[in-house]
Protein backbone atom coordinates (compact mmCIF):
# COMPACT_ATOMS: atom_id res chain seq x y z
CA UNK A 1 0.00 0.00 0.00
CA UNK A 2 1.81 2.92 -1.26
CA UNK A 3 1.38 6.57 1.06
CA UNK A 4 -1.71 8.06 -1.17
CA UNK A 5 -3.79 5.17 -0.76
CA UNK A 6 -3.53 5.52 3.04
CA UNK A 7 -4.11 9.16 2.78
CA UNK A 8 -7.49 8.20 1.38
CA UNK A 9 -8.14 5.74 4.42
CA UNK A 10 -7.47 8.36 6.13
CA UNK A 11 -10.61 10.32 5.00
CA UNK A 12 -12.67 7.98 6.08
CA UNK A 13 -11.06 6.81 9.84
CA UNK A 14 -11.27 10.50 10.63
CA UNK A 15 -10.69 9.95 14.62
CA UNK A 16 -7.21 11.16 15.50
CA UNK A 17 -4.70 8.67 16.58
CA UNK A 18 -2.91 11.30 18.36
CA UNK A 19 -4.16 14.04 20.16
CA UNK A 20 -2.38 16.90 21.97
CA UNK A 21 -4.73 19.50 23.08
CA UNK A 22 -2.46 22.89 24.77
CA UNK A 23 0.20 20.57 26.01
CA UNK A 24 2.73 22.01 28.55
CA UNK A 25 6.00 20.11 29.42
CA UNK A 26 8.03 21.90 31.48
CA UNK A 27 11.37 20.56 33.50
CA UNK A 28 12.28 22.10 37.25
CA UNK A 29 16.01 22.53 37.80
CA UNK A 30 15.74 21.88 41.39
CA UNK A 31 19.15 23.40 43.02
CA UNK A 32 20.54 21.02 45.22
CA UNK A 33 19.17 23.13 48.45
CA UNK A 34 15.65 22.88 47.05
CA UNK A 35 16.03 18.91 46.88
CA UNK A 36 17.02 18.72 50.58
CA UNK A 37 15.35 18.06 53.59
CA UNK A 38 17.62 20.98 55.25
CA UNK A 39 15.74 24.13 52.91
CA UNK A 40 12.30 22.33 54.06
CA UNK A 41 12.47 21.67 57.54
CA UNK A 42 14.29 25.26 57.92
CA UNK A 43 11.35 26.58 56.06
CA UNK A 44 8.91 24.53 58.54
CA UNK A 45 10.73 25.91 61.50
CA UNK A 46 10.76 29.34 60.45
CA UNK A 47 6.82 29.09 59.75
CA UNK A 48 7.26 27.80 55.95
CA UNK A 49 7.28 31.51 54.86
CA UNK A 50 10.79 32.19 53.50
CA UNK A 51 9.97 33.29 50.19
CA UNK A 52 9.84 32.08 46.66
CA UNK A 53 12.91 33.27 45.69
CA UNK A 54 15.22 31.14 48.21
CA UNK A 55 13.47 27.99 47.69
CA UNK A 56 12.75 29.05 43.98
CA UNK A 57 13.95 26.67 41.21
CA UNK A 58 14.72 27.53 37.30
CA UNK A 59 11.58 25.87 35.40
CA UNK A 60 12.38 25.07 31.98
CA UNK A 61 9.65 25.29 29.18
CA UNK A 62 10.27 22.29 27.47
CA UNK A 63 7.15 22.48 25.19
CA UNK A 64 4.55 25.20 25.55
CA UNK A 65 0.85 24.71 24.95
CA UNK A 66 1.47 22.21 21.97
CA UNK A 67 -2.06 21.29 20.35
CA UNK A 68 -1.81 19.02 17.09
CA UNK A 69 -3.89 15.91 15.78
CA UNK A 70 -2.23 12.92 13.75
CA UNK A 71 -3.88 10.82 11.74
CA UNK A 72 -3.62 7.43 10.21
CA UNK A 73 -1.76 7.15 7.17
CA UNK A 74 0.44 10.61 8.25
CA UNK A 75 4.59 10.78 8.11
CA UNK A 76 5.24 13.75 10.46
CA UNK A 77 8.22 15.50 10.41
CA UNK A 78 9.44 17.67 13.31
CA UNK A 79 12.20 20.32 12.87
CA UNK A 80 13.47 22.93 14.31
CA UNK A 81 16.24 24.25 16.27
CA UNK A 82 18.40 21.90 19.13
CA UNK A 83 16.62 22.66 21.69
CA UNK A 84 13.51 23.33 20.21
CA UNK A 85 11.94 20.52 22.07
CA UNK A 86 11.98 17.85 19.35
CA UNK A 87 13.20 14.94 21.54
CA UNK A 88 11.29 15.99 24.37
CA UNK A 89 7.97 15.80 21.96
CA UNK A 90 8.52 12.39 21.00
CA UNK A 91 9.36 11.21 24.64
CA UNK A 92 5.36 12.35 25.15
CA UNK A 93 4.34 10.28 22.05
CA UNK A 94 6.33 7.61 23.35
CA UNK A 95 4.42 8.18 26.66
CA UNK A 96 7.50 8.44 29.03
CA UNK A 97 6.39 12.55 29.48
CA UNK A 98 2.94 13.10 30.75
CA UNK A 99 2.08 16.83 30.09
CA UNK A 100 2.12 18.83 32.98
CA UNK A 101 -1.17 20.71 32.01
CA UNK A 102 -3.06 20.26 28.91
CA UNK A 103 -3.50 16.11 27.57
CA UNK A 104 -2.13 14.06 25.28
CA UNK A 105 -3.66 11.37 23.90
CA UNK A 106 -1.66 8.62 22.21
CA UNK A 107 -4.11 5.54 20.93
CA UNK A 108 -2.26 2.39 19.73
CA UNK A 109 1.10 0.95 19.83
CA UNK A 110 3.94 2.82 20.13
CA UNK A 111 7.27 1.92 18.69
CA UNK A 112 10.50 4.01 19.58
CA UNK A 113 13.55 3.72 17.55
CA UNK A 114 15.46 6.98 19.55
CA UNK A 115 17.62 4.92 21.67
CA UNK A 116 17.50 1.19 20.53
CA UNK A 117 21.25 -0.06 22.49
CA UNK A 118 19.58 1.18 25.75
CA UNK A 119 19.45 -1.52 28.51
CA UNK A 120 21.66 -3.85 27.31
CA UNK A 121 23.97 -5.41 29.48
CA UNK A 122 27.35 -6.00 28.20
CA UNK A 123 28.58 -8.89 29.80
CA UNK A 124 25.28 -10.95 29.43
CA UNK A 125 25.57 -12.85 25.93
CA UNK A 126 23.81 -11.47 22.35
CA UNK A 127 21.42 -14.30 23.15
CA UNK A 128 20.19 -12.95 26.39
CA UNK A 129 20.72 -9.27 25.47
CA UNK A 130 17.97 -10.38 22.67
CA UNK A 131 15.63 -11.22 25.54
CA UNK A 132 16.40 -8.50 27.84
CA UNK A 133 15.70 -5.86 25.53
CA UNK A 134 12.65 -7.70 24.26
CA UNK A 135 11.20 -7.84 27.99
CA UNK A 136 12.23 -4.21 27.76
CA UNK A 137 9.74 -3.32 24.80
CA UNK A 138 7.19 -5.85 26.11
CA UNK A 139 7.59 -8.83 23.75
CA UNK A 140 6.43 -11.93 25.06
CA UNK A 141 9.40 -14.24 25.85
CA UNK A 142 7.47 -17.35 23.55
CA UNK A 143 7.56 -14.49 20.58
CA UNK A 144 11.00 -14.11 21.35
CA UNK A 145 12.20 -17.75 21.50
CA UNK A 146 10.36 -18.33 18.28
CA UNK A 147 11.66 -15.67 16.27
CA UNK A 148 15.28 -16.15 18.12
CA UNK A 149 16.84 -17.80 15.52
CA UNK A 150 15.31 -15.14 12.35
CA UNK A 151 16.96 -12.72 14.83
CA UNK A 152 20.31 -13.93 14.54
CA UNK A 153 20.22 -14.40 11.39
CA UNK A 154 19.70 -11.03 10.92
CA UNK A 155 22.05 -9.84 12.66
CA UNK A 156 24.55 -11.30 10.93
CA UNK A 157 26.57 -12.14 13.88
CA UNK A 158 27.22 -15.48 13.68
CA UNK A 159 28.71 -17.40 16.70
CA UNK A 160 29.26 -13.89 18.03
CA UNK A 161 25.71 -14.21 19.42
CA UNK A 162 27.01 -16.62 21.96
CA UNK A 163 29.61 -14.20 23.23
CA UNK A 164 29.15 -11.50 25.78
CA UNK A 165 28.33 -8.37 24.40
CA UNK A 166 31.61 -6.69 26.02
CA UNK A 167 33.36 -8.55 22.87
CA UNK A 168 31.63 -6.50 20.24
CA UNK A 169 31.87 -3.89 17.93
CA UNK A 170 29.73 -0.73 18.16
CA UNK A 171 28.16 -1.56 14.82
CA UNK A 172 27.86 -5.25 15.81
CA UNK A 173 25.83 -4.04 19.19
CA UNK A 174 23.82 -1.60 16.61
CA UNK A 175 22.82 -4.42 14.72
CA UNK A 176 21.70 -6.40 17.68
CA UNK A 177 19.69 -3.35 18.84
CA UNK A 178 18.14 -3.15 15.51
CA UNK A 179 17.13 -6.49 15.02
CA UNK A 180 15.10 -6.74 18.30
CA UNK A 181 13.66 -3.27 18.62
CA UNK A 182 12.01 -3.72 14.92
CA UNK A 183 10.73 -6.79 15.59
CA UNK A 184 7.30 -5.37 16.73
CA UNK A 185 4.77 -3.77 14.04
CA UNK A 186 3.31 -0.79 15.83
CA UNK A 187 0.99 1.35 15.00
CA UNK A 188 3.59 4.49 15.55
CA UNK A 189 6.68 4.93 15.06
CA UNK A 190 9.18 7.59 16.28
CA UNK A 191 12.50 7.86 15.16
CA UNK A 192 15.08 10.48 16.15
CA UNK A 193 16.70 10.82 12.46
CA UNK A 194 16.14 8.55 9.49
CA UNK A 195 18.24 5.35 11.68
CA UNK A 196 21.34 4.12 9.77
CA UNK A 197 23.30 1.34 11.36
CA UNK A 198 26.42 -0.84 10.20
CA UNK A 199 28.28 -1.35 6.98
CA UNK A 200 27.16 -0.61 3.19
CA UNK A 201 25.21 -4.57 3.25
CA UNK A 202 23.93 -4.37 6.19
CA UNK A 203 22.79 -0.72 5.74
CA UNK A 204 20.45 -1.94 2.80
CA UNK A 205 18.86 -4.89 4.85
CA UNK A 206 18.25 -2.41 7.50
CA UNK A 207 16.48 0.24 5.01
CA UNK A 208 14.42 -2.47 3.39
CA UNK A 209 13.30 -3.01 7.50
CA UNK A 210 12.18 0.27 8.23
CA UNK A 211 10.57 0.13 4.79
CA UNK A 212 8.46 -3.35 6.12
CA UNK A 213 7.87 -1.39 9.06
CA UNK A 214 6.30 1.84 7.37
CA UNK A 215 4.10 -0.37 5.25
CA UNK A 216 1.68 -1.71 8.17
CA UNK A 217 2.66 1.52 10.55
CA UNK A 218 0.04 4.01 10.87
CA UNK A 219 1.84 6.54 11.60
CA UNK A 220 5.61 8.05 11.21
CA UNK A 221 6.69 11.06 13.54
CA UNK A 222 10.78 11.75 12.89
CA UNK A 223 12.52 14.42 14.64
CA UNK A 224 15.46 15.50 11.66
CA UNK A 225 17.23 18.12 10.27
CA UNK A 226 17.51 16.60 6.75
CA UNK A 227 15.55 18.70 4.11
CA UNK A 228 15.83 15.69 1.68
CA UNK A 229 14.16 13.32 4.47
CA UNK A 230 11.63 15.90 4.73
CA UNK A 231 10.55 16.11 0.95
CA UNK A 232 11.29 12.39 -0.02
CA UNK A 233 9.36 10.93 3.13
CA UNK A 234 6.83 13.25 4.77
CA UNK A 235 3.42 14.45 4.18
CA UNK A 236 3.24 17.28 6.96
CA UNK A 237 5.81 19.15 8.84
CA UNK A 238 5.93 20.65 12.52
CA UNK A 239 8.61 23.57 13.18
CA UNK A 240 9.12 23.81 16.61
CA UNK A 241 10.63 26.81 17.61
CA UNK A 242 11.21 27.16 21.72
CA UNK A 243 8.49 24.61 22.71
CA UNK A 244 5.96 26.57 21.22
CA UNK A 245 4.61 25.13 17.64
CA UNK A 246 6.06 27.85 15.13
CA UNK A 247 4.57 26.50 11.70
CA UNK A 248 2.09 23.35 10.79
CA UNK A 249 1.90 22.42 7.51
CA UNK A 250 2.07 20.11 4.02
CA UNK A 251 6.17 19.62 3.54
CA UNK A 252 5.42 22.48 0.39
CA UNK A 253 4.36 25.30 2.57
CA UNK A 254 7.21 24.54 5.92
CA UNK A 255 10.01 23.38 4.23
CA UNK A 256 10.88 26.80 2.30
CA UNK A 257 10.39 28.77 5.27
CA UNK A 258 12.43 26.44 7.45
CA UNK A 259 15.25 25.78 5.24
CA UNK A 260 15.55 28.47 3.18
CA UNK A 261 15.43 28.06 -0.73
CA UNK B 1 -2.66 0.81 41.30
CA UNK B 2 -3.31 -0.77 37.65
CA UNK B 3 0.68 0.13 37.38
CA UNK B 4 1.29 -2.58 39.66
CA UNK B 5 -0.91 -5.40 38.33
CA UNK B 6 0.89 -4.54 35.00
CA UNK B 7 4.10 -4.82 36.63
CA UNK B 8 3.02 -8.01 37.62
CA UNK B 9 2.78 -8.91 33.79
CA UNK B 10 5.81 -7.96 33.08
CA UNK B 11 7.37 -10.32 35.29
CA UNK B 12 9.66 -11.35 33.00
CA UNK B 13 11.24 -8.27 33.05
CA UNK B 14 11.83 -7.83 36.77
CA UNK B 15 13.09 -11.27 37.27
CA UNK B 16 15.65 -10.59 34.77
CA UNK B 17 16.34 -7.11 35.71
CA UNK B 18 16.94 -8.51 39.22
CA UNK B 19 19.26 -11.48 38.47
CA UNK B 20 20.86 -8.83 36.07
CA UNK B 21 21.81 -6.81 39.07
CA UNK B 22 23.08 -9.68 41.42
CA UNK B 23 25.22 -11.43 38.69
CA UNK B 24 27.04 -7.66 37.50
CA UNK B 25 28.68 -8.11 40.38
CA UNK B 26 30.00 -12.08 40.77
CA UNK B 27 30.29 -12.26 36.75
CA UNK B 28 33.36 -14.81 35.82
CA UNK B 29 33.61 -15.61 39.27
CA UNK B 30 33.77 -19.34 40.17
CA UNK B 31 31.12 -19.45 42.91
CA UNK B 32 29.18 -16.81 41.12
CA UNK B 33 25.88 -15.66 43.55
CA UNK B 34 27.32 -18.12 46.14
CA UNK B 35 29.78 -15.39 46.95
CA UNK B 36 26.86 -13.99 49.18
CA UNK B 37 26.13 -17.43 50.76
CA UNK B 38 29.96 -17.87 51.53
CA UNK B 39 30.76 -14.24 52.58
CA UNK B 40 27.69 -14.33 55.22
CA UNK B 41 28.23 -17.33 56.25
CA UNK B 42 31.98 -16.46 57.19
CA UNK B 43 31.10 -13.16 58.94
CA UNK B 44 28.44 -15.29 61.28
CA UNK B 45 30.64 -17.68 62.49
CA UNK B 46 33.24 -15.00 63.38
CA UNK B 47 30.22 -13.17 65.17
CA UNK B 48 29.93 -16.98 66.78
CA UNK B 49 33.13 -17.61 67.88
CA UNK B 50 33.57 -13.86 69.74
CA UNK B 51 30.09 -13.38 70.96
CA UNK B 52 28.86 -16.94 71.64
CA UNK B 53 30.60 -17.86 74.68
CA UNK B 54 30.24 -15.24 76.03
CA UNK B 55 26.09 -14.84 75.48
CA UNK B 56 25.48 -17.22 78.37
CA UNK B 57 23.07 -18.39 75.51
CA UNK B 58 23.26 -21.96 74.78
CA UNK B 59 24.53 -22.61 71.49
CA UNK B 60 21.36 -24.01 70.54
CA UNK B 61 19.53 -21.44 70.63
CA UNK B 62 22.13 -18.68 69.75
CA UNK B 63 23.45 -19.62 66.27
CA UNK B 64 19.96 -20.43 64.59
CA UNK B 65 18.71 -17.09 65.66
CA UNK B 66 21.84 -15.24 65.45
CA UNK B 67 21.93 -17.09 61.49
CA UNK B 68 18.47 -15.87 60.28
CA UNK B 69 17.99 -12.89 62.52
CA UNK B 70 21.37 -11.41 60.48
CA UNK B 71 20.27 -12.44 57.24
CA UNK B 72 16.70 -11.32 57.45
CA UNK B 73 18.22 -7.71 58.57
CA UNK B 74 20.36 -8.04 55.69
CA UNK B 75 17.36 -8.23 53.31
CA UNK B 76 15.35 -5.84 54.67
CA UNK B 77 18.19 -2.91 55.10
CA UNK B 78 19.34 -3.69 51.17
CA UNK B 79 15.66 -3.95 49.99
CA UNK B 80 15.37 -0.07 52.11
CA UNK B 81 18.62 1.50 50.97
CA UNK B 82 18.56 -0.26 47.59
CA UNK B 83 14.85 1.04 46.75
CA UNK B 84 16.34 4.88 47.51
CA UNK B 85 18.16 4.41 44.50
CA UNK B 86 15.87 2.44 42.36
CA UNK B 87 14.65 4.98 40.35
CA UNK B 88 17.78 7.27 40.60
CA UNK B 89 20.08 4.74 38.95
CA UNK B 90 17.77 3.11 36.07
CA UNK B 91 17.27 7.23 35.35
CA UNK B 92 18.50 6.36 31.90
CA UNK B 93 16.12 3.48 31.10
CA UNK B 94 13.30 5.53 32.82
CA UNK B 95 13.65 8.42 30.13
CA UNK B 96 13.18 6.18 27.13
CA UNK B 97 10.79 3.24 27.34
CA UNK B 98 7.42 3.59 29.06
CA UNK B 99 7.45 0.72 31.44
CA UNK B 100 5.15 1.18 34.94
CA UNK B 101 7.77 2.84 37.60
CA UNK B 102 6.54 -0.32 39.83
CA UNK B 103 9.47 -2.55 37.80
CA UNK B 104 12.05 -0.57 39.51
CA UNK B 105 10.90 -1.41 43.08
CA UNK B 106 9.91 -4.47 42.12
CA UNK B 107 13.45 -5.20 40.45
CA UNK B 108 14.50 -4.37 43.94
CA UNK B 109 13.16 -6.89 45.67
CA UNK B 110 13.11 -9.50 43.59
CA UNK B 111 17.02 -9.32 43.39
CA UNK B 112 17.34 -9.10 47.64
CA UNK B 113 14.82 -12.39 47.01
CA UNK B 114 17.20 -14.44 45.22
CA UNK B 115 19.78 -13.00 47.17
CA UNK B 116 17.63 -14.36 50.18
CA UNK B 117 17.56 -17.56 48.34
CA UNK B 118 21.18 -18.25 48.87
CA UNK B 119 21.70 -16.73 52.08
CA UNK B 120 18.74 -19.15 53.37
CA UNK B 121 21.02 -21.91 52.78
CA UNK B 122 22.73 -21.12 55.51
CA UNK B 123 19.55 -21.77 58.13
CA UNK B 124 19.25 -25.50 58.05
CA UNK B 125 22.90 -25.91 57.97
CA UNK B 126 22.89 -23.78 61.53
CA UNK B 127 20.13 -25.86 62.45
CA UNK B 128 21.83 -29.10 61.75
CA UNK B 129 25.14 -28.24 63.22
CA UNK B 130 23.35 -27.64 66.90
CA UNK B 131 20.66 -30.50 66.32
CA UNK B 132 18.01 -28.78 66.65
CA UNK B 133 14.57 -29.77 66.09
CA UNK B 134 11.81 -27.57 64.26
CA UNK B 135 8.40 -28.01 65.25
CA UNK B 136 4.93 -27.41 63.31
CA UNK B 137 4.83 -23.59 64.30
CA UNK B 138 7.73 -23.37 61.51
CA UNK B 139 4.22 -23.06 59.17
CA UNK B 140 3.76 -19.64 60.47
CA UNK B 141 7.02 -18.64 58.61
CA UNK B 142 4.46 -18.66 55.54
CA UNK B 143 1.84 -15.53 56.46
CA UNK B 144 4.70 -14.26 58.31
CA UNK B 145 7.34 -13.89 55.35
CA UNK B 146 4.15 -12.77 53.10
CA UNK B 147 3.38 -9.65 55.42
CA UNK B 148 7.35 -9.14 55.84
CA UNK B 149 7.32 -9.07 51.83
CA UNK B 150 4.31 -6.85 51.91
CA UNK B 151 5.68 -4.41 54.16
CA UNK B 152 9.21 -4.31 52.75
CA UNK B 153 7.49 -3.37 49.17
CA UNK B 154 5.71 -0.56 50.40
CA UNK B 155 8.72 1.02 52.62
CA UNK B 156 10.53 0.79 49.26
CA UNK B 157 7.71 2.30 47.03
CA UNK B 158 7.91 5.39 49.65
CA UNK B 159 11.56 5.46 49.37
CA UNK B 160 11.97 5.36 46.06
CA UNK B 161 9.73 7.89 45.07
CA UNK B 162 10.58 9.97 47.66
CA UNK B 163 14.29 9.61 47.25
CA UNK B 164 13.97 10.71 43.78
CA UNK B 165 12.78 13.89 44.48
CA UNK B 166 14.85 14.78 47.99
CA UNK B 167 18.33 13.56 46.98
CA UNK B 168 19.44 13.87 50.91
CA UNK B 169 16.96 10.98 51.72
CA UNK B 170 19.24 8.19 50.70
CA UNK B 171 21.84 9.03 52.73
CA UNK B 172 19.50 10.15 55.60
CA UNK B 173 18.41 6.42 55.44
CA UNK B 174 21.81 4.92 54.68
CA UNK B 175 23.18 6.79 57.96
CA UNK B 176 19.79 5.50 60.33
CA UNK B 177 19.62 2.01 59.61
CA UNK B 178 23.62 1.15 61.09
CA UNK B 179 22.17 2.12 64.54
CA UNK B 180 19.17 -0.54 64.00
CA UNK B 181 21.43 -3.41 63.73
CA UNK B 182 22.39 -2.81 67.18
CA UNK B 183 18.58 -1.70 68.44
CA UNK B 184 17.42 -4.51 67.34
CA UNK B 185 17.90 -8.22 69.16
CA UNK B 186 19.69 -10.05 66.25
CA UNK B 187 22.95 -10.35 68.18
CA UNK B 188 20.88 -10.43 71.35
CA UNK B 189 18.22 -11.90 72.60
CA UNK B 190 15.55 -9.76 74.32
CA UNK B 191 15.52 -12.01 77.20
CA UNK B 192 18.96 -11.37 78.47
CA UNK B 193 18.33 -7.97 78.98
CA UNK B 194 17.83 -6.38 82.27
CA UNK B 195 14.99 -3.91 82.46
CA UNK B 196 11.48 -3.21 81.64
CA UNK B 197 12.27 -0.30 79.95
CA UNK B 198 14.35 -1.58 76.92
CA UNK B 199 11.73 -4.32 76.27
CA UNK B 200 9.15 -1.81 76.29
CA UNK B 201 10.77 0.42 73.89
CA UNK B 202 11.54 -2.85 71.66
CA UNK B 203 7.62 -2.86 71.17
CA UNK B 204 8.19 0.83 68.91
CA UNK B 205 10.88 -1.28 66.78
CA UNK B 206 9.57 -1.79 63.58
CA UNK B 207 13.27 -3.76 62.74
CA UNK B 208 12.29 -6.08 65.57
CA UNK B 209 8.89 -6.76 64.65
CA UNK B 210 9.97 -7.12 60.87
CA UNK B 211 12.37 -10.00 62.12
CA UNK B 212 10.40 -11.61 64.59
CA UNK B 213 7.55 -12.40 62.06
CA UNK B 214 9.78 -14.87 59.97
CA UNK B 215 12.40 -15.93 62.81
CA UNK B 216 10.12 -16.93 65.71
CA UNK B 217 8.08 -19.34 63.26
CA UNK B 218 11.39 -21.12 62.54
CA UNK B 219 12.43 -20.73 66.30
CA UNK B 220 9.52 -22.58 67.19
CA UNK B 221 7.33 -20.03 68.46
CA UNK B 222 4.22 -17.79 67.56
CA UNK B 223 5.26 -14.70 66.80
CA UNK B 224 3.34 -12.20 69.44
CA UNK B 225 0.02 -10.86 69.01
CA UNK B 226 1.75 -7.39 69.18
CA UNK B 227 3.90 -8.48 66.27
CA UNK B 228 0.82 -9.37 63.98
CA UNK B 229 -1.03 -6.39 64.85
CA UNK B 230 1.99 -3.86 64.46
CA UNK B 231 2.93 -5.90 61.40
CA UNK B 232 -0.59 -5.96 59.98
CA UNK B 233 -1.61 -2.13 60.68
CA UNK B 234 1.86 -1.20 59.00
CA UNK B 235 1.35 -2.83 55.88
CA UNK B 236 -2.13 -1.35 55.77
CA UNK B 237 -1.68 2.58 56.57
CA UNK B 238 1.99 2.16 54.67
CA UNK B 239 0.41 1.02 51.54
CA UNK B 240 -2.47 3.30 51.40
CA UNK B 241 0.16 6.23 51.81
CA UNK B 242 2.71 4.42 49.54
CA UNK B 243 -0.39 4.13 46.76
CA UNK B 244 -0.59 7.65 47.64
CA UNK B 245 2.17 9.12 47.03
CA UNK B 246 3.08 7.42 43.87
CA UNK B 247 -0.16 7.58 42.54
CA UNK B 248 0.19 11.63 42.95
CA UNK B 249 4.13 11.76 41.75
CA UNK B 250 4.02 8.66 39.13
CA UNK B 251 4.18 11.26 36.34
CA UNK B 252 6.43 13.69 37.99
CA UNK B 253 9.47 11.06 38.98
CA UNK B 254 10.36 11.12 35.28
CA UNK B 255 10.90 14.70 35.45
CA UNK B 256 12.74 14.77 38.74
CA UNK B 257 15.16 11.91 37.68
Amino acid sequence: MSVCDMNESQLIESKPIVELKDACIHFAIFEPGARSFRKKMIQVATGGHLTQANTGHVVVQALSHVSFQFHAGERVAIVGHNGAGKSTLLSVLARIYKPASGTAEIIGKVTSLMNITLGTDVESTGRENILLRGAFLGIPRKVLIEKMEEIIEFTDLGDFIDLPLRTYSTGMNMRLAFAVATLLRPEILLMDEWLSVGDEAFRKKAEKRIEEMLETTKLLVIATHSKDLVERRCTRVIWLEHGHVKMDGPPDEVVPHYFGK
Amino acid sequence: MADIVETQRRFRLVHILGWQDLKARYKRSLLGPFWLTLSTGVLIASIVLILGTSMRIPMVDYLPYLTIGYIVFNTLTSVITESCQAFISSASMIRQVPVPLFVYIERVVWKNLIKLGHDIVLVPVAFLIVSRPVNLHALYFVPGFLLFLLNVTWVGLLLGVLSTRYRDLPMTVASILPIFFYLTPILWMPESVPGELALRLLEFNPFYHMISLVRAPLMGDIPSYHTWIFCGIAALIGWGVALLVYARSRDRVVFWL
